[in-house]
């Protein structure tokens, strides 16, 4: 991603933005971990932080960034509330620290975590 | 005082917490600013409590049966981040408490810790300084009881002083909330919640207060005599209206009670809107409730009055406490105060509620505490006001900045030389010390000058003249003197008599504020 401020051009990475929108979600109430796009069902791992690149997938489009978000949840919390205030959460995290306009933000809910 | 919560009372007490967050919607959505500064948190948990409510409303019969409903109705109701971590604390509390069939001291206290289990159970990343955490202060508090024998009361007044502290504690955890000088909504709505459930306990009204910004212009306030517009629907057989009228007729005024055996429609002015549905409960089910802070409703008003007949000239917004301290601010011209000070900053919104109440739309706000200047530099861009800021870092710099002050000039005027006359004194608190400090014991006095400490010792009169003879320069006139509350008449006779001896080229003024804290606030020029 590249914006013009006048002296010279800004480049900011996808992992750049997959990294601030991968601490955004793991900030983010009622998630418990990040999934990965290959894995379906209920065997998503709980993935480390320093694997966002796998649950995190951005795409530049020209009417601003796409991001698509793999996560596991938390049995019990209403599901469709917590992939709502995700989008919100991750979209203001990543306009407001690379003041680029996030299009859209879809969430896959691949797993939920039933604590005891 | 009962020794347990049966269940019946249950419906009671989420009533009285969503009538509290009601109370308090738009103070807990001001206060918003994390994860997203949207404006919505109080909002979010006033929809969650009533599907909470709804839910529980509906259920009958033992604690097992309500517990499944509360549980169900947080979920389903769940709205935004607020919401959902609310879900989570029902279900947990709920989860502990479902099969004991009544709710007991201890019950109380293990529902709390479950609540907490629960709430940080089901994010990967907690972040501290929000509701999370307040959870888990008052989980906290309330264990230390689970030994002894306690009441339910007793758990509930731990949990109200704990939730109340750990919320005024969420700036230091989150550095957004300080940046904004805001404590975290979602936290708040917990503390006004908590409070809501004790009141419903105790039979008392419902009334959470705190924090609230003061105006001098209070009349239309001050001619109400009770603060709950309160509205009710009972529905049942046989409602005999004249008794029930002369069972709440001694709990208000403007009473009005009409309908059929079968619906009766009830309104009343009320301090205790708490005890009227208690009364409505006996005779029948209650329906359409709705209990309306006529005092907000009136301050709203009169701050829409003095908006439309806004005035051309320049008003002024303190933040000071102390009455002798205000009347003085007062004679200079100050319009409305904001209650606030050392160890007790007030809010942002605090600032811009009385910024926008103020008569004048050009508005100019003295902080009067350096770690205020911050939150008060926050409203211009939140007030449709012209609002600036003048940086006084304390009582005395704003005192001399309103010597500066002309209500006809211009903002900008106004800006400069307040800002120019504040600068012009020099500034001398004298305090106790509250601990042990670079050798200075705890208790003793201590007398500080731009930030540092001058003076110390045993004597109040002994530091403050210490205190004096360190601040004088060649040049200084005049010294003014603010007596604080706890200072008695004898130790003010004898600091004019030591000053009027030791430093007879100074003008000494010496005026009661009135003030906490600062026995003696000084300003020299």
């Amino acid at each position: 991603m590249a914006k013009d401020k006048g002296l010279g051009v800004i480049h900011i990475s996808d992992e750049v933005i997959a990294e601030i929108a991968g601490r955004a979600t793991l900030e983010c109430y009622g998630v418990v971990g990040l999934g990965s796009p290959g894995i379906s069902g209920g065997v998503a791992k709980l993935l480390s932080a320093d694997k966002f690149k796998k649950s995190v997938r951005v795409l530049r489009e020209n009417d601003g960034i796409k991001i698509t978000l793999y996560v596991v949840a938390e049995y019990g919390t209403n599901l469709p509330e917590v992939a709502h205030n995700l989008m919100t959460q991750v979209k203001y995290a990543v306009e407001r620290m690379v003041d680029f306009a996030v299009e859209s933000v879809d969430v896959n809910i691949q797993s939920i975590k039933v604590s005891r | 005082m009962a020794e347990v919560i049966k269940p019946e009372k249950i419906p009671e007490i989420i009533r009285a917490m969503l009538t509290a967050l009601k109370l308090k919607q738009d103070e807990i959505d001001r206060l918003n600013v994390y994860p997203v500064p949207d404006g919505d948190t109080g909002t979010n948990m006033v929809l969650s409590m009533e599907s909470v409510f709804a839910e529980v409303a509906k259920a009958d019969g033992d604690l097992a049966a309500i517990a499944e409903a509360a549980t169900f109705g947080s979920l389903m109701g769940a709205r935004g981040n607020s919401g959902v971590i609310l879900s989570q604390m029902i279900r947990g509390f709920f989860d502990a408490v479902a099969d004991r069939g009544e709710i007991s001291a201890t019950g109380l206290i293990e529902g709390f810790q479950r609540a907490t289990k629960v709430a940080y159970q089901a994010v990967k990343k907690p972040v501290e300084g929000t509701m999370l955490t307040v959870i888990k202060d008052v989980a906290e508090a309330v264990s230390s009881l689970a030994e002894g024998s306690v009441t339910v009361k007793d758990v509930l007044e731990i949990a109200v002083h704990a939730a109340d502290e750990s919320v005024k504690r969420t700036p230091e955890l989150l550095p957004v909330l300080k940046e904004a000088g805001v404590v975290d909504a979602g936290g708040y709505g917990l503390v006004v919640m908590v409070k809501g459930a004790m009141a419903a306990l105790l039979g008392a009204e419902v009334s959470v207060g705190g924090g609230e910004s003061v105006s001098i212009t209070r009349s239309i306030e001050q001619a109400l005599a009770y603060t709950y517009c309160t509205e009710l629907v009972i529905k049942g057989t046989g409602l005999d209206k004249e008794s029930f009228e002369r069972e709440i007729e001694h709990l208000g005024n403007s009473m009005l009670v009409v309908g059929t055996p079968e619906i009766l429609k009830v309104h009343i002015h009320t301090d205790s809107p708490g005890l009227v549905l208690q009364a409505a409960t006996a005779v029948g089910a209650l329906s359409d409730v709705q209990v309306n802070n006529m005092v907000e409703q009136a301050a709203e008003r009169t701050r829409l009055i003095n908006a439309s007949s806004s005035s051309d000239g320049v008003g002024v917004v303190a933040v000071a406490t102390g009455k002798g301290v205000r009347e003085i601010f007062q004679s200079l011209g100050v319009d409305s105060f904001v209650n606030g000070g050392q160890s007790m900053n007030p809010s942002t919104s605090e600032i811009l509620e009385a910024v926008d109440s103020a008569a004048s739309q050009k508005v100019i706000i003295l902080p009067n505490n350096k770690n205020v200047i911050l939150a008060a530099q926050q409203v211009d861009n939140l007030t449709k006001k012209d609002a600036s800021v003048i940086p006084t870092k304390s009582i005395a710099e704003g005192l001399s900045a309103m010597l500066g002050f002309h209500f006809e000039k211009s903002l900008e005027e106004n800006v400069k030389d307040m800002a120019e006359a504040a600068l012009s004194v020099k500034t001398g608190e004298v305090s106790v010390a509250v601990r042990e400090v670079n050798g200075i014991k705890k208790g003793d006095f201590v007398g500080m000058s731009a930030g540092d400490i001058m003076a110390n010792g045993h004597s109040l009169i002994g530091t403050t003249m210490a205190l004096v003879d360190k601040m004088v320069e060649n040049g200084d006139q005049s010294i003014t003197i603010l007596v604080g509350d706890e200072v008695s008449d004898e130790q003010v006779a004898e600091l004019s008599l030591l000053l009027a001896d030791r430093h007879p080229e100074l003008e000494a003024d010496v005026h009661q504020g009135d003030q906490p804290i600062y026995h003696f606030i000084i300003g020299m020029e």
